[in-house]
């Protein structure tokens, strides 16, 4: 990362456009996120159908799904829209308040789940 | 002579330059990009919300099912489309990566594949909004159960493919200035790019819509 980091800081001119040659990772990266990306969509296909034939927990099907889904994202924020690349500025500015989403999901949660316990469930 | 080369040493935040490090374009497509993910963050937040209280939930794998070869196979359809979807994250970044090189017919190659990936994914959530719709799914009930479930299947779905529409036009409008010559007489493909943000924005909102809605 630091290198393509420094490159960006020494000549960061930005008001200048970017040349057509600048530092960016060479065409292998990207087919290899590809093919993970393509695992990790079977992966979570797979899942689902493990859990059609079996009766794997909710809980546990869920967290797979969740865990996959997060690193399917991560892979495309981070190589794909070239976000690993970025000044570190940029980074927190966009992932910060991605994470308040996140904080409001696990803020609301409890209060569905309790909501249950209240109401009932099938 | 000397103070002339002098690195940077001052705050990136202390004015006149650019603390981000990118053009405004750019810097302004992650901004939109952002609060469109709050977007579909509030939709799914209080979906999944409703979902957890919500008794007799559809099963989704079986609503989704396709009936191929004498059998029901769950969830055949939105398995293509995501593999359609990723495609055309894929060649997107390969016609982001020609831009870089310069290389304008590759780019333009490239970006047309990611236009078919587009076309095709919207052609098959069309046939499962009209599948679901002969089948009696609606905004306020279905044969199912809940009848929450038609709402939040067509309301983020619907906005989804509309995003997976607006990509397609966008792209569409690139492409001719790529296959003009816009972006090689200027020396920077830097367009393509940030069409590129949009789309890989889209592929990773359905990530999420496949994951909570469909597989949850």
């Amino acid at each position: 990362m630091s290198a393509v980091h420094e490159a960006t800081i020494v000549h960061g001119d930005v008001h200048q456009e970017p040349v057509i040659n600048r530092p960016h990772p060479p065409t292998r990266v990207y087919l290899v996120v590809w093919g993970w990306l393509f695992v990790l969509s079977f992966g979570a296909y797979l899942v689902e159908l493990i859990s059609e034939a079996t009766t794997l927990a909710l809980p546990i099907k869920w967290s797979l799904l969740t865990v996959i889904g997060l690193m399917k994202a991560g892979l495309i924020v981070a190589y794909f829209m070239h976000m690993r690349f970025e000044r570190l500025s940029l980074i927190y500015a966009i992932l910060l308040p991605t994470l308040l989403v996140i904080a409001l999901v696990a803020g609301l949660m409890p209060d569905a789940v309790s909501l249950i316990s209240f109401w009932g469930h099938p | 002579m000397q103070t002339q080369t002098q690195p940077m040493q001052e705050s990136v935040w202390a004015g006149g330059r650019s603390p981000f490090g990118i053009r405004w374009g750019k810097l302004m497509m992650w901004v939109f990009l952002l609060s469109d993910a709050f977007t579909f963050g509030g939709f799914l937040v209080i979906y999944g919300s409703v979902r957890v209280i919500t008794p007799d939930w559809p099963d989704p794998s079986r609503v989704f099912a396709l009936h191929l070869f004498g059998k029901e196979i769950p969830l055949l359809l939105i398995a293509f489309m995501t593999f359609v979807l990723i495609s055309s994250s894929g060649t997107m970044a390969l016609a982001v990566h020609a831009g870089y090189e310069g290389d304008r017919s590759r780019c333009a190659r490239f970006l047309m594949l990611t236009i078919l990936g587009g076309l095709t994914f919207l052609g098959c959530q069309a046939y499962e909004w009209t599948k679901l719709i002969t089948e009696g799914v609606r905004p306020w009930g279905n044969p199912w159960g809940a009848p929450q479930f038609g709402a939040f299947f067509f309301t983020l779905t619907g906005f989804h493919g509309l995003h997976v529409l607006s990509g397609v036009i966008y792209l569409s409008a690139i492409t001719r200035r790529v296959l003009k010559g816009v972006y090689a007489r200027r020396g920077s493909y830097e367009g393509v790019e940030i069409a590129g943000l949009y789309w890989h924005f889209v592929d990773l909102v359905w990530v999420f819509i496949f994951t909570f809605f469909y597989l949850f």
